[in-house]
């Protein structure tokens, strides 16, 4: 299915050997992979349109959801409460990850093999092996549970999945470029800021969206690490299933879709008005 | 690679305050669970400390070790999944014109930002009998029927495609729950590759499923096999998919571990069946490392 | 607008942890919270009436948090850990039993809570709290079959034997993803008691669950109700409110309790060891036992009450129904679940071997 030969494709129009997404498979791929992406989401916006208490079978079209979402203080506090520490962590977790993926890639150091799987195990552990944990270590060292505690433990267990990502990204930078600018008489922290940190930048990018996602969908470990006032939004639709998922939860996941396809867009025109010479790269 | 002694100082600033943050919120809260993996369940499914290892004897019963090997087996082929699907996503970000670039990353982690629980939801009215899929179906089904003749009465009876409740749904979901972290990592090593490795290899006469087998791929490496890890233990891990899609006999490892610290309240059971997960996968994870630095030594040697 | 203030208070609780684990981890300082004039309540959503946190807040002053969880294992959890400030807490018939048995629970102070005198004679003394000292129900409901009634009789549905006969609505039915509940009534059908923990009648419950499997479409979590809704499937375990829910949108489906007997469920107000405020706990209790306020819940979740002057304000379509307020000698037939202690490890392991074969 996946074939690229030039040949067939050139006949037609001549196509650049490393413009891939200007050949018909890719495109085809980007649509598959999108059309996977979005038909669950598709269906999900859909439902929040529907006058019923539950997602299951279509009654007709009504607003009401949104009003009720709008109006409905618990679920707007969930909401903030999530977003406000996915965003947290997501900043924490960001800059101890890049260290720690740096630091693996770049030294070698006695005992780095177990310390290597170490920093790996909170996503090898179990969800709930750790949420329990965290409930038993905090109330055994007497700190309340609250947002403090979801934060904490959320930057615990994003700053591997950044470390991964920025480390695969550093293996493939070539160590050339530092070199040359320590040649040229620039310090340590300039050649960081001006050298290292760009070269990183994707992986650096992957790695904090990747934690920003894991994050704002945390339920296990959340659960167990919370306390009075900081029930958040995967809590509250979690919770839900042992009656249903209104579609109250519908109407407020397309808004937050809604909302954030609104900060993307704004900040993707920014980046582009910004960085124009760079876009042609 | 650097001696850590050769920059004591760079290397403590890297590694001290990552290490520190891990070792306060996840190291020694795991240690409590450690010891209650030594404990046993008390009547009411309080947890009584103590020294015992009937849980480790227990969690390696045959039962427990068939519902590994078929999670195992589940995980690898989402695995797969994930890389054929997720690898060329990564190649069209990564090639993708500068601004089509960051867009296109935006619309592959976008869904991920709406709640796991209603997305899998959502699954379930596409894949159900009376559902998108099957609805779609059926209208092929019917238009073809009667395109080749047959009358409204005479056609014969649909029979829906029976792919939710069983191990079917359940990878679907799992694929398309885990799948960004594939893409995500192979586009971070992809993005800003050198392209003349490429160039050279397409001039030098190779075909393009050439190029990017024998020379893309291996120059990607480090981000495939880091994306396939993620998804790896991130899939092995997973209960709430098979929850909501499975069928009958869809238990998966983590509904079991789940089921332990919930339904079962059998606390030592369930960190002595996620401390025996965790031992394996620690140890692959070590062989990895040695492995990994062994390729280094060899190729600084040449 | 309830909630609003909650936003500074719970960014007061985030910066003194901060502040607690930069000085230093020991130090247990009681949180700001606990000084308020505050009630924390733990509950599922959507299982309150719309105006009972509003009209709470207007007859006493207190404030009302509202928080949520999902299973009782982990309120369980999460209280045998030390809890963590609530107040007052909605726990099903066990969860009672366990939570009062490991100490995790004050007793009632019924001159606080005089609304309790209405409570039914029949609920007065249930086995998993002899007496009510710890709790008062919340909601009362019963488990049986929801079906479609043009696929199935009434007369049919009324036998848990439709979920082992694979030649009856095969595919097309579906049991609850929990071992208690759906081995419990494998072994009502063979004549057994719930509760039993007899190896051998676990064991005969497993085999015939195993046997069954291949007509049965799937163990929802809890969610038979939506299958039932979309047509998936014909017959689903479920409790009474969940089906009547779905019913109120579907003529086509209806509820039946089977003549094996049922299982007995209820959800209970209680008030856990180390609450902040207890007295505020018992006024709330003392609040959603009002007979108003009452039922103004049941009106807006269609459970029963226990509350025996609420009725007269619960709509009549629901005091009349079958579903809701099951007939004497319907209900007298129902077993409650109830901890069952060391034999549950029985149940989970036939659990692990039914889902996996």
């Amino acid at each position: 299915m996946r074939t690229f030969s030039s040949k067939r494709i050139g006949k037609s129009k001549v196509i650049e050997p490393l413009a891939y997404t200007k050949r018909s498979v890719i495109k085809l791929v980007i649509f598959v992979n999108l059309l996977f992406l979005y038909l669950p989401l598709l269906v999900l916006i859909a439902f929040s349109f529907n006058d019923s208490k539950r997602n299951i079978v279509w009654r007709g079209f009504t607003f009401k959801y949104y009003e009720k979402t709008l109006k409905n203080d618990q679920l707007m506090e969930a909401l903030t409460n999530s977003l406000q520490v996915a965003l947290l962590a997501t900043f924490f977790a960001t800059i101890l990850g890049t260290m720690l993926g740096l630091a693996l890639q770049r030294f070698r150091f006695p005992g780095k093999g177990p310390v290597d799987a170490w920093a790996h195990m909170p996503i090898m552990i179990p969800e709930v092996c750790m949420g329990v944990s965290l409930l038993a270590f905090f109330a055994l060292v007497k700190i309340p549970l609250g947002l403090f505690t979801i934060t904490a433990s959320h930057i615990a267990f994003c700053i591997p999945f950044v470390a991964i990502v920025v480390r695969a990204r550093a293996a493939t930078i070539d160590p050339a470029m530092e070199e040359a600018s320590y040649d040229l008489g620039a310090s340590r922290i300039m050649t960081f800021w001006r050298i290292t940190l760009p070269q990183l930048a994707p992986g650096i990018i992957a790695g904090a969206l990747l934690a920003f996602t894991v994050s704002l969908d945390d339920f296990v470990i959340t659960f167990f690490t919370g306390g009075p006032g900081s029930t958040t939004f995967p809590i509250q639709v979690y919770s839900m299933i042992k009656f249903s998922v209104t579609p109250e939860i519908n109407a407020a996941s397309t808004m937050l879709i809604v909302l954030t396809s609104i900060v993307i867009a704004v900040g993707l025109v920014l980046h582009a008005k910004t960085s124009e010479k760079d876009s042609e790269l | 690679m650097q001696n850590w002694r050769d920059e004591k100082n760079e290397f403590s600033i890297l590694m001290l305050p990552p290490a520190f943050w891990l070792v306060t919120f996840f190291t020694l809260p795991l240690v409590v669970v450690w010891v209650y993996s030594f404990g046993n369940r008390g009547p009411l499914g309080e947890t009584n400390l103590g020294f015992t290892l009937v849980n480790y004897v227990r969690a390696f019963e045959l039962v427990h070790m068939a519902i590994l090997w078929k999670t195992v087996w589940i995980t690898i082929i989402v695995t797969a999944l994930c890389f054929a699907f997720g690898f060329p996503m990564a190649m069209a970000i990564s090639f993708a014109p500068g601004k089509w670039k960051l867009r296109l990353l935006m619309l592959v982690i976008l869904p991920f930002w709406t709640n796991l629980l209603i997305r899998t939801y959502a699954w379930i009215a596409i894949l159900r009998p009376r559902g998108i899929l099957n609805g779609g179906l059926k209208w092929i089904h019917d238009t073809w029927y009667s395109l080749i003749g047959y009358g409204v009465e005479e056609i014969p009876k649909f029979v829906p495609w029976e792919i939710l409740y069983n191990d079917k749904a359940v990878v679907i979901g799992l694929v398309y729950v885990h799948i960004p972290f594939m893409i995500l990592p192979i586009y971070a090593t992809m993005e800003k590759l050198d392209k003349s490795f490429l160039e050279a290899s397409l001039d030098l006469g190779s075909s393009q499923m050439r190029t990017i087998f024998r020379v893309m791929m291996p120059l990607c490496m480090t981000g495939i096999v880091s994306g396939a890890m993620l998804v790896f233990v991130l899939t092995l891990g997973n209960f709430i998919v098979a929850d909501v899609l499975g069928g009958t006999n869809s238990l998966m490892i983590g509904n079991q571990i789940a089921r332990q610290f919930g339904a079962a309240r059998d606390w030592p059971f369930g960190a002595a069946l996620s401390f025996v997960i965790l031992y394996a996968t620690f140890i692959l994870l070590w062989l990895r490392s040695i492995y990994a630095a062994r390729l280094e030594q060899r190729d600084a040697k040449r | 607008m309830l909630n609003k203030p909650n936003h500074g208070v719970s960014r007061r609780t985030f910066l003194q942890g901060t502040a607690a684990v930069g000085v230093s981890v020991s130090v247990g300082s009681k949180p700001a919270w606990a000084q308020e004039d505050i009630v924390n309540v733990y509950n599922w959503p959507t299982y309150i009436g719309e105006t009972t946190i509003e009209t709470f807040e207007e007859t006493t002053g207190t404030r009302v948090r509202y928080d949520l969880f999902a299973s009782n294992e982990e309120l369980i959890g999460k209280l045998s850990a030390g809890n963590p400030g609530y107040d007052v807490v909605v726990a099903s018939d066990y969860a009672v039993d366990l939570l009062r048995k490991q100490d995790l629970l004050l007793p009632l102070n019924y001159d606080l809570i005089p609304n309790g005198d209405h409570l039914e004679e029949g609920f007065r003394n249930p086995v998993f709290d002899p007496g009510r000292i710890y709790s008062l129900p919340h909601a009362i409901s019963t488990i049986g079959t929801g079906f479609r009634k043009s696929e199935i009789s009434r007369e049919d549905a009324s036998s848990w034997g439709i979920y082992f006969d694979n030649a009856i609505l095969s595919g097309k039915k579906s049991l609850y993803d929990g071992s208690r509940l759906t081995m419990g009534i494998a072994l009502q059908f063979l004549g057994y008691s719930v509760n039993t923990v007899e190896e051998k009648e676990i064991h005969e419950a497993r085999d015939l669950l195993i046997a069954a499997n291949e007509g049965i479409l799937t163990f929802a979590p809890d969610s038979g109700q939506d299958l039932l809704a979309a047509g998936t499937v014909h017959a689903a375990l479920e409790w009474s409110g969940d089906i009547l829910q779905v019913m109120l949108e579907d003529d086509d489906l209806d509820f039946a309790v089977p003549k094996e007997g049922g299982l007995a469920w209820g959800d209970h107000w209680a008030v856990p060891t180390g609450a902040p405020h207890p007295e505020n706990a018992m006024k709330w209790i003392n609040h959603v036992w009002d007979p108003r306020v009452q039922a103004e819940i049941q009106n807006t979740i269609r459970y029963g009450t226990a509350n025996a002057a609420a009725k007269e304000f619960i709509n009549p379509d629901d005091v009349n129904s079958p579903v809701v307020y099951p007939p004497a000698e319907v209900w007298g037939k129902t077993e409650p679940i109830i901890d069952v202690g060391h034999a549950n490890r029985l149940y989970d392991d036939a659990w692990t071997v039914i889902r996996s074969s």
